[in-house]
């Protein structure tokens, strides 16, 4: 094989070296772009699985909420009566109070009636005695001083009562508020206060309420939630006292934790019970009395404000449900659990 | 087998013995490639087989030999051609050590067809390495020189001990790498 031959044929087999390296780079390129779009396809795909998702999860969100206000508003029926009572009452003695000084602003009138007569005779200085008499005989007939005394204290109790029905219209107004995922800063013991006045019909006939508030720090928080939670806990309490008894409610606060503890001498719950009371659907109640949701929404309200609800009881002693939020609000992660 | 295995081993033949072997050699063989490899392609393992045999012919240096000298060339090559993921190895043990696990599991993502050799390791103890080698295709002397090509490249001075586990047939080989006291 001469030189030139040699070069010859190695110039040969690089050409077609060259040639089929190309060419397996074109297949490899045309598969490359096969899969990128392959891979297009099924980003599409996913995003549009994600979307749907959200889709779902938005509604899921939607119900969720729909549930709580349907609780909320089962719970607003059932203490109807009860506020009706509450508002009834004060209304009653305004209207008594306010058909009192109708009267009473007649007899004050016809005093001071005669009261004027006398003054137009004394001008023309005539027999005044007559006429003295006329005025004496009218304010003893009115009991002017009676009038006067009372007038005072019928205005006081009427204000008193208006402001009364003016409070628990509010805190109704505040509790059947819907509620929007907004947080703000919110004083527990006064959440508490709020409920109880509230719920104040249902609860003053079975129990005395002892209150033990540790002031804790403003919580961020969903108030017209946490009053839905403060409210079924209380209500329960009061339905588990056989005749009448005590309900403790107590709060504090332990490190950058709030915490408030609802505690009856009820009937309490038995031990096979206790695991199941925060399962939907779970009652131990009376048709109709109620729905089963009430400690099961609590505790997702609870949850979504990344605290807790706990429960323990004593059958024939009572129960004491503990709750515990964190004072700066649910974290990101448990908002979006 | 992938081309740039045959490429660097016509490189060898041209630089230890001549143009004119490495042509005369192609010539003996009549591939079915022609011998125009490029290192993307794929080609039949047994053409390596029948130009080794040639040069072995040629140079009077037996096969084993041969293909042994050419798997220590190879390393120096790979070893510079790769040289970020040689890099990343601290000894030629830990090279060694991740030939099934790390190096084995890229290939096979740039080359999915890829028909690799099994290789399992084992340290009883940190001088020693016992590397077993075992593949369809009868390349364990190929497999010792690349070995030998690793422990040169890492300075690593070693003995290695081979013990055959299929009868002459090259297929499958254990290796006893214990490091020499200094």
């Amino acid at each position: 094989m001469t030189g030139q031959e040699m070069w010859e044929r190695r110039y040969q087999r690089e050409r077609r070296a060259r040639e089929l390296a190309e060419s397996l780079l074109e297949e490899k390129s045309a598969a490359l772009y096969k899969s990128n779009r392959e891979l297009a396809a099924r980003l599409a795909d996913i995003e549009k699985l994600a979307e749907k998702e959200r889709r779902l999860r938005e509604r899921i969100e939607t119900q969720q909420a729909q549930l709580l206000q349907n609780e909320k508003m089962a719970s607003i029926g059932q203490l109807a009566a009860g506020v009706a009572h509450e508002i009834n009452n004060p209304i009653g003695f305004v209207s008594s109070n306010l058909n009192s000084l109708a009267e009473y602003v007649g007899d004050i009138k016809q005093v001071l009636d005669a009261y004027e007569g006398l003054l137009t005779d004394c001008r023309k200085v005539g027999d005044l005695a007559s006429q003295v008499d006329t005025v004496e005989r009218s304010r003893k007939e009115a009991d002017l001083e009676y009038l006067l005394e009372d007038v005072g204290e019928l205005i006081n109790d009427s204000i008193d009562g208006a402001q009364r029905v003016r409070k628990i219209v509010a805190d109704l107004k505040d509790f059947s508020h819907v509620d929007g995922p907004e947080l703000a800063e919110e004083d527990v013991d006064e959440l508490l206060d709020k409920t109880i006045n509230v719920a104040w019909n249902e609860l003053k006939y079975r129990a005395e309420i002892h209150k033990e508030y540790g002031a804790p720090q403003p919580l961020m928080c969903n108030g017209g939630q946490l009053s839905q939670v403060f409210l079924n806990l209380l209500v329960n309490a009061a339905q588990a006292i056989p005749e009448f008894g005590s309900i403790e409610v107590r709060t504090g606060q332990s490190g950058e934790q709030v915490w408030a503890e609802i505690e009856d001498d009820g009937c309490g719950i038995s031990q096979q019970n206790l695991v199941r009371i925060f399962d939907p659907f779970f009652t131990t109640k009376a048709v109709g009395q109620g729905t089963g949701l009430g400690l099961h929404l609590a505790r997702n309200i609870i949850k979504t404000h990344g605290g807790r609800i706990v429960a323990r009881s004593e059958e024939g002693k009572g129960s004491v449900f503990r709750v515990e939020l964190p004072l700066g609000g649910p974290s990101q992660q448990a908002v979006a659990q | 087998m992938k081309g740039v295995v045959f490429a660097e081993f016509l490189e060898l033949v041209d630089s230890e013995f001549g143009f004119e072997t490495t042509e005369a050699i192609i010539a003996d063989c009549e591939l079915p490639s022609g011998a125009a490899y490029t290192g993307v392609g794929t080609y039949d393992y047994h053409e390596i087989l029948q130009l080794v045999t040639a040069l072995s012919k040629r140079t009077e240096v037996p096969v084993p030999d041969l293909v042994r000298v050419f798997g220590k060339y190879l390393f120096s090559r790979l070893a510079k051609s790769h040289a970020a993921q040689i890099a990343g190895a601290e000894s030629a043990f830990d090279l060694l050590n991740s030939i099934e696990d790390h190096i084995h599991v890229e290939v096979l993502k740039l080359y999915p067809d890829a028909e690799l050799p099994r290789i399992d390791t084992e340290s009883p103890d940190s001088d020693t390495l016992s590397l077993t080698y075992r593949s369809s295709r009868p390349f364990a002397d190929l497999a010792l020189g690349l070995i030998e090509g690793c422990l040169d490249h890492f300075g690593s001075d070693c003995s290695i001990e081979t013990e055959d586990l299929s009868q002459g047939q090259g297929t499958a080989m254990r290796f006893k790498l214990s490091r020499r006291a200094a």
